[in-house]
């Protein structure tokens, strides 16, 4: 990241100011990642590109089970009792 | 064909190795000696395997997922005598005249040798179009695409996303992440034991809900006159979050939207919802109660 912030000074002063702003948001979405890999989670090298390529597939990812368990959990409403059926849906809709 | 190639190959030598002849598409696109010097400096990009793989992401429309990308890709890269070349480049290159660039980088073949003729002073005088030879100088400039182009995807999966700056689109992406993994822990706590008791059931909504707004989403919630954390159980009036839709907008059927029902003596108000760290929390109550 340092190579493209010294990139960029050359360019504007103010994108400077966002450049840090953009690692460290960079820094935090890597954080929140799964990391199958990365157990102490080196904050000083994380390559944007790859941090923004696992979150578009761990996005993906989520909204799938996402999309998976509200299917699940609809069937399941309809399966159990009444009682809990209509406690469960009048939290959940 | 063939005889077109060796002319071409002649023209290319000075700059590329001898596969460049092999895009044949890039006659029609490269109307100029001066262009094919350009793109030829390009293609002088000693690309490392990792980056190519960065590459290939840029080229295929963005609307297809990596995996497909990928695959796509690999059949571009596929010696000419192999597809339609043609047809192949103007679908591709009909984005942006970046891809260009990048799809000849695939077709040329590196000469890594011939990097050593550009010098790291060369370089700096170029100007954005012209590519910095550097081995540094591509990989930044590629990166910096490669960054851009993945803003893009991930604009497109985030819901009500209408900015395009970097900053406020990972803002939104950490939220949002954020959110995705709140609500997938407690749909698959729900889903794991649909007979929860109603206490449970009040306190952990209670809880991700107070959860959620203590993160400050920036989400509209419509009637959000939450008391504060700490509130007795029994005496929640909590009003009707109409409308909680923090995420997927098309999943609001199922996530997490009106009143909760009327507070159970059992509620454990002791326990204070631990904000920075739910999830944590969620799985410990799932341990504990499950």
């Amino acid at each position: 990241m340092s190579s493209r912030r010294s990139r960029s000074s050359r360019q504007t002063g103010a994108s400077m100011i966002s450049e840090d702003q953009i690692n460290d948001l960079v820094l935090q979405l890597h954080r929140l990642l799964p990391e199958l890999g990365n157990n102490s989670r080196r904050s000083g090298k994380v390559s944007a590109s790859k941090v923004l390529q696992e979150t578009c597939t761990y996005i993906r990812n989520l909204n799938k089970e996402v999309d998976d368990l509200s299917e699940r959990l609809s069937q399941l409403l309809e399966s159990t009792d009444s009682a809990q059926a209509a406690l469960i849906r009048s939290l959940l809709m | 064909m063939l005889n077109k190639q060796g002319f071409m190959e002649l023209v290319w030598n000075n700059n590329v190795g001898s596969l460049a002849m092999k895009d044949e598409g890039t006659s029609e696109r490269a109307r100029s000696n001066e262009e094919r010097l350009i793109t030829g400096l390009k293609s002088n990009y000693g690309y490392v395997d990792h980056d190519q793989a960065d590459i290939q992401f840029q080229i295929v429309p963005e609307i297809q997922k990596e995996e497909e990308n990928s695959e796509k890709d690999l059949t571009l890269v596929v010696p000419d005598e192999h597809s339609e070349t043609g047809d192949h480049h103007i679908n591709d290159f009909s984005d942006s005249s970046d891809n260009q660039y990048y799809l000849r980088n695939k077709h040329d073949k590196p000469k890594r040798s011939r990097l050593e003729i550009f010098s790291d002073d060369e370089s700096e005088g170029f100007t954005r179009e012209v590519p910095t030879v550097t081995r540094k100088g591509f990989k930044r400039r590629r990166s910096d695409e490669t960054v851009s182009n993945k803003m893009r995807k991930l604009q497109k999966l985030l819901p009500n996303c209408h900015k395009e700056d970097t900053v406020s689109v990972l803002d939104k992406t950490i939220e949002y992440m954020k959110d995705l993994q709140l609500q997938l822990q407690v749909m698959s706590i729900m889903g794991m034991n649909p007979y929860i008791t109603q206490a449970t059931l009040n306190f952990e909504m209670h809880n991700y809900l107070l959860t959620v707004m203590a993160m400050a989403h920036g989400i509209n919630l419509a009637n959000q006159t939450t008391s504060s954390p700490l509130v007795p159980a029994s005496n929640w009036p909590l009003p009707p979050f109409s409308n909680l839709s923090l995420l997927h907008t098309s999943n609001q059927s199922l996530f997490p939207t009106t009143a909760l029902p009327a507070a159970s003596s059992h509620c454990l108000c002791g326990l204070v919802p631990c904000f920075p760290s739910s999830l944590d929390f969620y799985s410990h109550t799932m341990g504990g109660k499950l």
